[in-house]
């Protein structure tokens, strides 16, 4: 890549970085893990950022190279999930701004989502990100009614996760 | 769903708590080797053909090429050998088109299905691997059992009731001993490929699920 290129895309990378961030600590259990799958993620992006053409925006496009490369490219297993990785690396709530059960809540909820397959997991991903259906059909390469259909379903496996 | 709503709002408020890498640190990040599963796929399929070629120098000595010479097999041993390596140059460049395909920019979907459609065509190579195989031995064997004077030798042996081994035991052992070649490969193949998909192949069915079902 020409250098005025890359660090084109270094720059951009650097300002959006936060996207690849969030979905590293969907994907991963711990900060090795994290830091593995976030170099997989940007070497992704440097790979096909020359086929980059603009027509949307980087952002957008930036969350599907990232996306597909934690469900397809990333080559790692995962390993299990531990509940003190929960309270002591990711995630930390400030706990000032919310009372006790919010906070239980919250924490119930994220090693939920966590123990969702791949698939789910992106569309649930995409849904906090305040994604049109549109754009998480696109991305999965579903319809959007399959995406909306999906999107309950998961719901429902989020609600059995936290009653059980 | 309340919880849900009520991560939405969460998620906002984390990127506050999110590390932040330094542009000088990104640009190393990004020189590193990726370590992509397609990657993966490519370099084993490579490592293998180099191993099959690998071996049939190995195997060419002075020797061998006389001993092929009074079964009466070197000239096929040569056309064998001829259009074995051509199919194997044509999975080499099916395996680089496929490879070259991958874009992450695609859907999840269809990226899945090309990298489906690379193990496609290295399950097809090691179909044809396991076959050429196949036939060679039998050819090999068919030559001994007509052309070798030390089969030869044995089987008047047999026939004439002294020998511990009838002629078709000797078939039935050649048999056994292909078979039992056939398998180890094709578990190795399976181990090799197999650990490498599982992930994807589970994502891809849920994601072939979701269609099937509406």
């Amino acid at each position: 890549m020409e250098p005025k290129l890359e660090k084109q895309f270094v720059v951009l990378l650097e300002k959006n970085q936060n996207i690849v961030h969030k979905i590293c600590r969907l994907y991963t259990n711990d900060a090795d893990s994290h830091n593995d799958l976030f170099q997989e993620i940007s070497i992704q992006l440097y790979k096909a950022y020359p086929k980059f053409r603009g027509d949307s925006k980087f952002s957008t496009w930036m969350y599907r190279v990232a996306l597909n490369t934690a469900i397809t490219l990333y080559r790692k297993s995962k390993k299990r999930i531990r509940t003190q990785d929960f309270d002591s690396v990711m995630f930390k709530i400030a706990s000032e701004e919310y009372d006790n059960t919010v906070e239980e809540q919250l924490k119930l909820m994220y090693a939920a989502v966590r123990q969702l397959n791949d698939i789910d997991k992106a569309l649930v991903f995409l849904y906090l990100e305040d994604k049109p259906y549109s754009e998480i059909s696109e991305t999965l390469g579903i319809t959007e009614v399959n995406a909306r259909v999906k999107m309950n379903r998961v719901k429902k496996k989020l609600k059995e996760l936290l009653n059980s | 769903m309340d919880e849900l709503e009520l991560l939405k709002k969460d998620w906002k408020k984390q990127e506050a708590s999110l590390p932040h890498i330094k542009a000088e640190m990104l640009y190393g990040m990004i020189h590193k080797r990726s370590s992509s599963l397609t990657k993966w796929i490519l370099i084993i399929a490579i490592l293998e053909f180099i191993f099959w070629v690998g071996l049939n120098v190995i195997t060419s000595t002075k020797d061998s090429i006389e001993n092929l010479k009074s079964l009466h097999f070197y000239k096929i041993n040569i056309a064998l050998t001829i259009t074995n390596f051509a199919i194997i140059l044509f999975f080499i460049y099916r395996f680089y088109k496929n490879y070259k395909v991958i874009q992450t920019t695609d859907s999840t979907r269809r990226l899945m299905q090309k990298i489906l459609k690379v193990r496609r065509t290295v399950n097809y190579y090691v179909i044809y691997n396991l076959s050429f195989l196949f036939t060679s031995a039998i050819m090999v064997m068919t030559a001994m059992y007509f052309y070798d004077p030390k089969v030869k030798k044995l089987l008047e042996i047999s026939e004439n009731g002294q020998g511990s081994i009838t002629s078709w035991g000797l078939v039935l052992l050649s048999a056994g001993f292909i078979i039992i070649l056939l398998v180890v490969f094709w578990l190795f193949y399976k181990l090799l490929y197999g650990i490498l998909l599982t992930r994807l192949r589970r994502n891809y069915k849920e994601l072939n699920k979701l269609e099937l079902n509406d």
